[in-house]
């Protein structure tokens, strides 16, 4: 079976440093409304670095969304994000600063952790493309 | 369609995550899926009819047996969220570290 991350990438006209800098101090400024748990929320990472928390916070209540795994500014961040629900599934996210010509290429890898997490294959399944083997799998077995 | 917040809360519960990895390996009953797991039957019975409307096992019947199977739908779901969270979150972060940078 394949595990397929999700991986996706942006192009943005300004240094690595500023991007990066965005991208951690000002989660709240990019994370999509229709994303969040609480309405009207706020998000962001406490403290930045290493052993931050990524926190939701919305009329008195918090949710940990996740936390920093890997802190290498500017170059990269990972962090554990559990999905959904503070005992959601366990997955993890590491998103890479490169400079290009004229800008930085920002890159987000979105899989079920390195090395593989407590929830294997439940989360894995989430990310593998390879369906056709799952399926055979249990077809097999009926 | 299902939506990805109840798929994310059905997995939300470590049971039935547990529940998703026994049957990873092929059907079952729900009277095999309990001996596989610390909870009673009556239990697996009510985490099933959650991750049923999840999308993410179905019923299934094999002769004389009625067999659970995991349904590819809930966890399509629940992929094509992230892929949406991403695209989202992107173009607004680009926008905002654009708008954002000095001189720029």
């Amino acid at each position: 079976m394949s595990f397929e991350p999700v991986r996706q990438s942006v192009f943005v006209r300004c240094p690595v440093e500023h991007a990066f800098t965005v991208f951690t101090e000002r989660i709240d400024g990019w994370w999509p409304a229709s994303h969040r748990r609480l309405q009207g929320s706020r998000i962001a990472l406490e403290p930045l670095g290493t052993g931050g928390t990524l926190v939701e916070h919305a009329d008195g209540e918090a949710l940990e969304i996740g936390f920093v795994t890997e802190w290498n500014p500017p170059a990269s961040v990972t962090l554990g994000w559990r999905l959904g629900a503070p005992t959601g599934l366990a997955t993890s996210v590491t998103i890479s600063f490169a400079e290009r010509e004229g800008g930085t290429l920002v890159e987000v890898v979105h899989s079920d952790g390195t090395p593989p997490l407590p929830d294997f294959p439940a989360t894995a399944v989430l990310f593998t493309k390879a369906w056709a083997h799952v399926l055979a799998a249990f077809e097999e077995a009926a | 369609m299902v939506t990805s917040d109840a798929v994310l809360d059905a997995l939300g519960n470590a049971t039935r995550r547990s529940i998703v990895r026994v049957l990873a390996g092929g059907p079952l009953t729900v009277g095999a899926i309990a001996l596989e797991l610390p909870v009673s039957r009556p239990a697996v019975s009510q985490h099933l009819r959650v991750l049923e409307q999840a999308e993410l096992v179905r019923f299934t019947e094999s002769g004389t047996k009625n067999l659970y199977e995991l349904d590819r739908a809930g966890f399509l779901a629940a992929r094509a969220w992230l892929e949406t969270f991403w695209s989202e979150s992107l173009a607004q972060f680009a926008a905002l570290a654009e708008a954002t940078q000095e001189g720029g």
